[in-house]
């Protein structure tokens, strides 16, 4: 077995078209040796283009990548010892299961026994032993992903990677590998880096994750930390379904002035805010609560209600206009799901101090305690 | 319902078959008539038959020969065509090279070029190297026009394959020439049957060259047949005898990469 190992990107960037389009722009990242590693981004972001590079089916502009300590960056993928899952799974349709499985040893000449004893030890693991004299013709989507999966597990490489793997599946299979993937994770202890632009999907399985947007690193760190600390409004909207209210407001006595609306909330008690500043203000749908009339807090109407079962969403108007939303036309809390409020309730909404992220005018993170 | 429809097409596509399978089977059956019934074409089916035709081709005229350089000529066209078609069709089918489509077009237009306008040079070029009425003279003119037309129907079937199975081969450790033998080649059989059919048949039915460029030891079937209709007689039968031995290949050829070929027609089937 590999020793496993991580990865580290110094500084990559990726440029195309004689270097008029930046497709990533110079990515510092550290993958930890048994890290579960999402990359997270809109399409587009260059989160694929990354994963490419540290594959080694496209080299970097500028830029070193190390697998372990080894830079591979000259390197072609036959020599990284990377195994990679495709969107498509890219299974080969002329051979079955069990031949797409062990291409990789027999090119290698790995002796016939213990290629054999390798496949059924894999196949056992992934439950797909039945299927392993199929075409890929003839296998449903999660079984070829399985067998895709498995192409990949039976070489025991230093590093997995994987290409959205989940994207072609259905809601209920996604679900199901996913719980899969994290299970297989824990029981092989290797490094995987997991690009999807799925943020539920990098916040259940990944110990880290990095989010990219236009080529740019926004944010890397623990699925929880990220999304209690989103580096900017970016990261604060992309993270979190529905996404994070934003609100524009500045600082006046002590309070937070909704713009040219009047209504406020509380500043929280370790910001060190000057009077005056200007900020835009980060609310997650749940940490807004409806508060009693005539405590102040953002006044609003009910236009729709979402049931989700355990909990619902309502989706409302500022009574004053919707001046102090920033890039958005509704406001958004959720509610427990015995609560209903009839279309064109008014309420009035408030948060806990603590509960409010606050971010400058142009969308960085505002350091609470700088 | 669905039975009645069946039967429904059943009728046009017999009448289309009798259409195209009537010249074919007149000429075989004129081909096996006995040459003092022979008055002249028209079809009649109460004949003894008889293979004195076929005897005469082979044994007096010395047919095997012509019928061995046309399948040594049109066999080797075929194979060099097919193996160096593939390399330079993967290369081009893959490679991120700028004018890539450019280049594919500039190979596809040399089939454009009418035979006739390069017969002279080519008879000058074969002369000057001693290559008239050679295998190697007849099989390199031959090449120079289906080459190009291999390399770029190829090209087209191999850029049907995802980019990704090659990539996901390269990451399973193995060299592009082991990716194009045991994945792509395999995946495009049907495609590859197809350009192994068009490119044997023309090397097969062609006439001008072969004409030009060959005098007696590398005279293929269609030269020698040709020249057996002279204006002052036309032996009918040895000529159905000739058309059939030299259609018949063909059909064998067909036949075993038929199914294959349905496969390459029907692009896209790539499952």
């Amino acid at each position: 077995m590999s020793e496993i190992v991580g990865v580290t990107l110094q500084g990559v960037s990726k440029t195309y078209a004689g270097g008029n389009v930046a497709a990533l722009n110079t990515i510092d990242l550290e993958i930890r040796a048994g890290a579960f590693f999402s990359i997270l981004g809109p399409s587009g972001c260059g989160k694929t283009t990354l994963l490419r590079i540290i594959a080694g089916f496209e080299y970097p502009s500028a830029g070193r990548v190390f697998i372990g300590e080894r830079d591979v960056t000259a390197l072609s993928p036959r020599e990284r010892d990377i195994a990679m899952v495709f969107q498509d799974y890219a299974l080969y349709p002329h051979m079955t299961a069990a031949q797409n499985m062990t291409f990789n040893l027999r090119n290698r000449r790995v002796p016939k026994a213990e290629i054999a004893r390798r496949l059924a030890e894999t196949a056992s693991i992934l439950g797909i032993e039945p299927l392993l004299h199929k075409r890929p013709a003839l296998l449903s989507g999660g079984e070829r992903q399985r067998v895709a999966l498995g192409r990949a597990m039976i070489r025991k490489p230093q590093i997995f990677l994987m290409d959205e793997p989940l994207s072609n599946l259905d809601l209920k299979l996604r679900e199901q590998m996913r719980i899969e993937l994290s299970r297989l994770h824990q029981a092989l202890g290797v490094t995987v880096v997991f690009v999807t632009h799925d943020q539920a999907e990098a916040m259940t399985l990944s110990s880290e994750l990095a989010v990219l947007r236009g080529g740019t690193l926004q944010q890397m760190g623990p699925p929880d930390r990220v999304y209690a600390r989103p580096a900017n409004i970016f990261v604060a909207r992309f993270i979190g379904s529905p996404s994070m209210n934003l609100l524009r407001a500045s600082v006046r006595g002590g309070r937070l002035v909704m713009e040219s609306e009047g209504t406020a909330l509380p500043v929280p008690a370790d910001a060190r805010l000057q009077e005056g500043e200007a900020l835009l203000i980060g609310v997650r749908p749940h940490d807004l609560k409806v508060g009693r009339k005539g405590e102040g807090g953002l006044a609003v109407k009910v236009a729709l209600t979402e049931h989700l079962g355990r909990h619902n969403f309502v989706v409302c108007h500022p009574v004053g206009g919707t001046a102090y939303l920033h890039e958005q036309d509704a406001i958004q809390f959720e509610t427990e799901a015995s609560v209903r409020y009839p279309v064109g309730t008014e309420l009035e909404l408030s948060a806990a101090p603590d509960a409010l992220r606050l971010f400058t005018p142009s969308g960085e993170r505002r350091d609470e305690a700088p | 319902m669905q039975r009645r429809s069946t039967w429904l097409w059943f009728l046009p596509l017999l009448i289309v078959l009798a259409a195209w399978l009537f010249p074919i089977a007149w000429t075989a059956m004129t081909s096996l008539k006995p040459e003092g019934g022979l008055t002249g074409l028209s079809p009649s089916f109460a004949f003894a038959p008889t293979l004195e035709n076929y005897v005469e081709l082979f044994r007096d005229k010395n047919y095997g020969t012509f019928l061995l350089n046309s399948l040594a000529i049109a066999g080797g066209t075929t194979i060099v065509s097919i193996a160096l078609g593939s390399l330079a069709a993967y290369a081009l089918a893959r490679s991120s090279l700028r004018g890539r489509e450019q280049l594919g077009v500039w190979i596809l237009s040399l089939r454009m070029l009418p035979p006739v306008s390069v017969v002279v040079p080519f008879y000058l070029i074969l002369s000057r190297s001693k290559l008239l009425d050679t295998y190697p003279g007849l099989v390199l003119v031959y090449l120079s026009f289906s080459l190009p037309f291999a390399i770029w129907m190829l090209q087209g079937f191999f850029a049907e394959v995802p980019r990704s199975i090659d990539e996901a081969a390269t990451a399973d450790g193995a060299k592009p020439l082991k990716i194009l033998l045991t994945i792509i080649m395999p995946l495009t059989k049907g495609g590859i049957a197809v350009t192994t059919i068009f490119t044997f048949v023309f090397a097969w039915n062609e006439f001008l060259f072969a004409f030009l460029l060959t005098k007696e030891k590398w005279v293929t079937l269609p030269v020698r047949l040709g020249s057996t209709i002279t204006p002052f007689q036309t032996d009918w039968g040895f000529l159905t005898a000739g058309a059939v031995v030299s259609f018949a290949p063909l059909i064998v050829v067909v036949f075993l990469l038929q199914r294959e070929m349905v496969r390459g027609v029907s692009l896209g089937a790539l499952r």
